[in-house]
């Protein structure tokens, strides 16, 4: 059994928080979710914090937050002073940004007028097999567009990947390469087919098709 | 994904617009998938959750309010998770630590993505350290040992050894949070 991390102040984490102001409890809160990351809470306050994790989103992206923390300072100490970042990528400009979120508004603009045109003539006209298949694969494309084009700029976010950059063979290549998606998620398929079959569902009932 | 789940059958009525899963999900997978990581220290795991997370969300992402999305998304990510936990039987191995970097068995597409950006603030974080914080932290996350052997291995008081961890880790989160998101 291991002894987790009792008698020292702020890995208990949730007594004793009355008087404590927010700035120390939000420590408390990093620290117990790092500790938790880390493996290093002994098996009742690990279960402590996944009661707190069901009901509170704060806990939850403190535990995100460690998770990063953790995987950034791992990549840091290892690269440990090889890291070597292309001058491009300090000069983010907000031109990037534009031309992400463009891609983003591209991609749904795209989406929508699939389900319009080409997907719902299909349903119409085809076996239904065939709709779906059209538009999956005119989804897939727009979905690899689009996640090409958010890779290729350096200051989107969630999508920018790091791991293929920090490898010493891979400083060369773009960091985006290994990220390109063949096929659309299968979330956003069903969520395109759900639309694609209620306006199915609206046209053969007469009703006009509502589009956002 | 979950027995449960494939037994759903998507509810009558509306469905959330695409590109509105879309959007959510840019906005939110990555964090997402560090907090599912978190709890099942799994990269494929985490992967599948994530997907079954995003699944629900346009199968049912009707039914929710857009002001409580994020938290909704966090909700059914933990219980997929949980439940995973507990079918695969993966609860004992909880207390296990997460290998961090990439000498893991994961492969590097199974590997969180991160930001160079993120990686540079936390180098130059890391560089201003006190030396013995430095330490501790390079062994307790890079090394990978816990805080017992790092005290027994430094000959301080277990104590010692954490105090200079948190001190680090606040100081290193403070130079993350300050970071420009775009």
């Amino acid at each position: 059994m291991r002894k987790g991390l009792k008698g020292l102040k702020g890995v208990k984490g949730e007594k004793g928080w009355k008087g404590e102001n927010v700035n120390e409890r939000e420590n408390q809160l990093e620290w117990t979710a790092f500790c938790y990351a880390s493996g290093e809470l002994n098996p009742a306050e690990a279960e402590q914090f996944e009661l707190r994790l069901a009901d509170d989103q704060e806990a939850r992206e403190a535990l995100a937050r460690a998770v990063e923390l953790t995987q950034v300072v791992a990549a840091a100490e290892s690269t440990c002073g090889d890291l070597t970042a292309p001058a491009a990528r300090k000069q983010k400009t907000s031109w990037t940004t534009r031309l992400s979120w463009m891609a983003i508004g591209g991609l749904a603009a795209l989406v929508l007028a699939m389900v319009w045109s080409g997907g719902l003539a299909q349903f119409g006209n085809g076996p239904e097999n065939a709709g779906i298949s059209s538009v999956n694969d005119a989804l897939a494309s727009a979905w690899s567009a689009t996640r090409i084009e958010l890779g290729e700029s350096s200051d989107v976010g969630p999508l920018h990947p790091l791991t293929a950059a920090i490898s010493d063979d891979d400083d060369d290549q773009p960091a985006t390469d290994e990220l390109v998606v063949v096929d659309a998620p299968a979330w956003m398929t069903i969520a395109i087919e759900g639309l694609a079959s209620e306006m199915m569902d609206q046209d053969e009932s007469g009703d006009e098709p509502v589009v956002n | 994904m979950s027995d449960r789940q494939a037994k759903h059958d998507p509810p009558a009525g509306e469905m959330l617009d695409p590109s509105i899963v879309a959007a959510l999900y840019i906005q939110h997978a990555e964090e997402l998938r560090r907090f599912l990581l978190g709890i099942l220290r799994d990269a494929q795991l985490t992967s599948d959750v994530l997907q079954a997370t995003f699944v629900k969300l346009a199968e049912r992402g009707q039914e929710t309010r857009e002001a409580t999305r994020k938290a909704w998304l966090f909700r059914v990510a933990y219980h997929e998770a949980m439940a995973i936990r507990r079918r695969e039987g993966v609860g004992d191995k909880i207390l296990r630590r997460v290998a961090w970097h990439t000498n893991g068995a994961a492969g590097p597409a199974e590997e969180p993505l991160l930001r160079l950006e993120a990686v540079e603030l936390v180098r130059e974080a890391l560089e201003e350290l006190p030396p013995e914080q430095r330490q501790v932290v390079r062994m307790r996350i890079y090394e990978e040992k816990t805080f017992a052997v790092i005290a027994k291995e430094l000959k301080i008081p277990l104590g010692t050894a954490l105090a200079r961890m948190r001190s680090a880790v606040m100081k290193l989160r403070g130079k993350l949070d300050g970071r420009s998101l775009g």
